[in-house]
């Protein structure tokens, strides 16, 4: 390593030893990294608990969640690390993250956008052929590259398609966070630092789930990281095998994001765009370039369905309340603790801006002294200076992209997707603000990574009503999909074939895209919304060309915890009360329906005859 | 062995394993190929022997691995080749063999002492050094108990999460009760089936009433995931209803009808 820190510098440590390892009276890593893992267990025993209903289950959910995070955070800000020990505490915290979010579904994957892409790779895998139709997520047809690596392990290791969804998002979200590790060391950063970044990125608000998630951005994301690694690392000497090493390890890491994900390649060429603005090196520009052609190439040539899916929740920022069947509000004492944490981050962030200011200043006015205030000075920012510079202005990114959160009924979502990015560059201010002040200042900072951890655990995913596991609850996202559902939708590939244009709830269109192949419809709430079968329910399906009914009677049973049912649902937020059974048990009387499956909860309703 | 010989053998030893399914060694040898081998044996290719870090070797060797796999996958798309576990190995294989000649070629060229990728030997040695240096003691209490107790109390977690798990999946017992008509005319039929994800056998009766006074029962008893399907052919359409009884009860527990044409 060439470069020397990351600034600002990190105060120096009274307690250093003599092996230049830990201080003498902190928890030694192995001790710190079983505790850890004790609270994993924990919150497995609370996820056992929920399942059953048990009341006691939150109770060893929190404790676990605290010993799977604060033994890490405590010892990583108690004293310098070596390289070996702060990755070794990063990776137990983010294997025993990932623990966590496996233990909450061990047996098969139940997150909705992961079964999206659960269905992506077994039609790899089952058709041998890429870019096949996807009706559960078409945009991800254009973007193959998660469904690839799945469809790679699942043939060639023999295991099952879920055994193998979770052995790659688990090694990928590794590599994510590993990839952040090297990158803040390869521009200078202490072990301790980079280890700090690591745990500060672990309380984001997607750190547990969407970033680990069986998604296509949790495929993307490693490679993000990589290409400003690989960009840091063109710069260092060491012999032209090496140089060449690194821009090709960049030009596959573009690749390899372009290929993934749509939004995190727009993220990439973007953030590349910009350094190469604050930097203006002629490797900067070069990556930039080299990012703008793929990724455009790809979109124009391959995507080009995309851009217009990825408007779309630009223009529900402005549009209607419709439903999109995101996890809804949260209640105010979860948003008072997120905006705790949320204020912590704008002080350290301040505090960071002051410091810079600060220095900048110091620099200009001996840089003056030194050659007379008449002297040109240099266009450009060069070195660690331009990475540090490349952080603050993501982490302001940061907070710009919360302000989405007031705006439409799409801001909400748009800002925490956001957010997995400008957390990154945000994490690195943290944590050098935190490393950089007295003694005071660690604790005031494990304070308020402990404040946004658990905020994180609140508002994150999945939502604070289904913390924990538990029984079937109606339009419950992960909390619906049991195996009524699952037995259902099975049927209807097995005995109706795939592609069926079905109408269906929240968690029935989930159930019915994926594990039964077929094509569901959305804006179909009126068809369930009055006790009547009427004319105007038969134009609409016919209009949407809907040959199946997807009614499950449990509707009946139980308030929709997001206060939405249907996608484009369009009383979402007033779905106060569950629905009327009479809503549910009309299409019996209905003239022209047939009802072709009957599990005692879930039916399943043929309109018109058979062709 | 040296690495520069072991790479390339393991490759084509695990391409072999996946393509005649020896069961576990088909796991091992598709985990290799997927996370471990191409990008071992590219990091020796495009680094040189001092370029990357313990950790940056961690990161970058199952990165070029899967990205072997899915650039590897668009290229045998584009290749008319259908993508299977074969084609994914032996193209992951021929990888980690070409990477391992190159890397190999160039160290003979340069005088380079590079041996597959730079850096294993290196860590071992300073593992093996580290665990002379320390007592016996230190480095058990240190490293090996906890990993040890680590991954037993992982182990705990997953085996009580899977227990949990599959013992709500048995709780929640199915019974779907189905028919559809499969033919038309004078060949009207419908098909009934019914299936079952209980725990416990269980004794049922079937009616199935139609147009015209038709009637027909039956008594399937069906054990645990079990299915009974029968195919019924009507002399007359219109509507059809077939109604499932649990043993001795009156009320239908699930019902279907389906309008014949």
């Amino acid at each position: 390593m060439t470069a020397t820190i990351v600034a600002p510098p990190e105060a120096p440590d009274a307690h250093r030893t003599r092996r230049g390892g830990s201080r003498r009276n902190a928890l030694p890593v192995g001790a710190v990294v079983m505790l850890s893992t004790l609270g994993v267990l924990c919150v497995a025993i609370g996820y056992a608990a929920g399942r059953t209903g048990a009341a006691y289950g939150m109770v060893w959910y929190w404790i676990g969640q605290a010993l799977v995070f604060l033994p890490i955070m405590i010892r990583v800000l108690s004293g310098p690390l070596t390289q070996t020990r702060a990755f070794a505490l990063v990776a137990a915290l983010t294997i025993n993250g990932y623990a966590l979010k496996w233990t909450y579904s061990p047996d098969q994957l139940r997150f909705s956008d992961e079964l999206q892409h659960w269905t992506a790779t077994g039609t790899v895998m089952r058709t041998g052929s890429l870019f096949q139709p996807n009706d559960a997520l078409p945009a991800a047809v254009h973007f193959p590259g998660l469904a690839e690596m799945g469809a790679a392990v699942s043939t060639m290791t023999g295991l099952s398609l879920t055994a193998s969804a979770f052995i790659v998002a688990g090694i990928l979200h590794l590599m994510c966070v590993a990839a952040i590790f090297v990158l803040i060391r390869a521009c200078g950063g202490s072990p301790r630092l980079a280890a700090l970044t690591c745990v500060v990125y672990a309380t984001g608000l997607h750190f547990l789930f969407f970033d680990s998630m069986y998604v296509y951005q949790t495929a993307a994301l490693p490679f993000l990281v990589l290409t400003f690694w690989a960009l840091r690392r063109w710069g260092t000497p060491h012999g032209p095998i090496a140089w060449s090493g690194f821009a090709v390890a960049g030009l596959v890491s573009i690749l390899m994001v372009t290929i993934s994900h749509h939004v995190t390649s727009l993220v990439m060429l973007a953030a590349l765009v910009g350094f190469a603005a604050i930097e203006r090196s002629r490797r900067s520009v070069i990556a930039a370039a080299v990012a703008f052609a793929v990724v455009a190439i790809w979109i124009g040539a391959v995507a080009p369905e995309v851009i217009s899916y990825l408007a779309q929740p630009f223009t529900g920022m402005f549009g209607s309340k419709a439903g999109n069947g995101s996890a809804g509000g949260s209640p105010v004492w979860i948003l008072l603790v997120q905006a705790v944490g949320i204020i912590g981050l704008v002080i350290v962030f301040l505090a960071a801006l002051r410091r810079e200011v600060r220095r900048r200043r110091r620099v200009a006015e001996a840089a003056d002294d030194a050659t007379g205030t008449d002297a040109p000075r240099p266009a450009g920012v060069t070195g660690v200076d331009a990475w540090w510079l490349a952080a603050l202005g993501g982490g302001l990114l940061f907070f710009l992209g919360g302000g989405l959160r007031l705006i439409g009924s799409s801001g909400p979502e748009l800002a925490a997707r956001a957010a997995t990015f400008t957390y990154i560059p945000l994490a690195v201010v943290v944590a050098a603000v935190i490393l950089s002040g007295p003694r005071r200042r660690l604790v005031a900072g494990g304070v308020l990574l402990a404040v946004l951890a658990v905020g994180a655990r609140l508002g994150g995913w999945p939502p604070s009503w289904e913390l924990l596991p538990g029984r079937y609850l109606a339009a419950g996202a992960e909390r619906s999909i049991d195996p009524q559902g699952i037995a259902a939708a099975s049927w209807t590939e097995r005995y109706l074939g795939p592609g069926n244009r079905i109408a269906a709830d929240l968690s029935g269109w989930t159930l019915t895209s994926s594990y039964g192949r077929q094509n569901p419809v959305g804006d179909v709430a009126q068809l369930y919304d009055s006790p009547r079968w009427t004319d105007a329910d038969a134009e609409l399906a016919d209009r949407l060309g809907i040959t199946y009914l997807w009614v499950d009677k449990r509707l009946a049973t139980s308030t929709p915890p997001t206060a939405t049912l249907f996608y484009g649902d369009p009383r979402t937020g007033e779905r106060t009360s569950p629905m009327p059974l009479a809503n549910l048990t009309k299409f019996d009387d209905a003239p022209g329906i047939s009802k072709v499956y009957d599990d005692g909860a879930i039916v399943i309703y043929r309109l018109g005859a058979p062709e | 062995m040296t690495t520069k010989i072991l790479i390339p053998l393991s490759a084509v030893v695990a391409a072999i394993l996946v393509w005649t399914h020896v069961p576990v060694a088909e796991a091992i040898a598709g985990l290799a190929l997927a996370f471990v081998l191409p990008g071992y044996a590219l990091v020796g290719v495009l680094f040189a022997r001092r370029a990357l870090g313990a950790v940056e070797r961690l990161v970058l060797v199952p990165a070029l691995s899967l990205a072997v796999a899915v650039l590897g996958g668009l290229l045998l798309y584009v290749s008319g080749i259908r993508l299977s576990g074969v084609s994914f190995a032996l193209f992951a294989a021929g990888v980690t063999v070409v990477a391992a000649a190159v890397g190999e070629f160039r160290a003979r060229r340069t005088g380079e002492a590079v041996e597959g990728a730079p850096g294993l030997r290196e860590a071992v040695s300073r593992v093996r050094a580290d665990w002379r240096s320390a007592s016996w003691r230190t480095r058990t209490w240190r490293w090996v108990a906890p990993a040890l107790v680590s991954i037993v109390l992982l182990g705990a977690a997953g085996w009580i999460s899977l227990g949990s798990a599959h013992t709500q999946e048995r709780a929640s017992g199915v019974t779907q009760l189905s028919m559809l008509q499969t033919g038309t005319g004078l060949d009207r039929q419908v098909s009934l089936d019914l299936s079952t994800r209980n725990a416990d056998p269980e004794q049922y009766r079937i009616v199935v009433r139609g147009s015209a006074d038709f009637q027909a029962s039956f008594a399937p008893r069906l054990g645990a995931d079990a299915t009974w399907s029968r195919d019924i052919a009507l002399p007359i359409g219109g509507r059809v209803t077939a109604d499932l009884y649990r043993g001795a009860e009156v009320t239908p527990y699930r019902s279907v009808f389906v309008d014949v044409t």
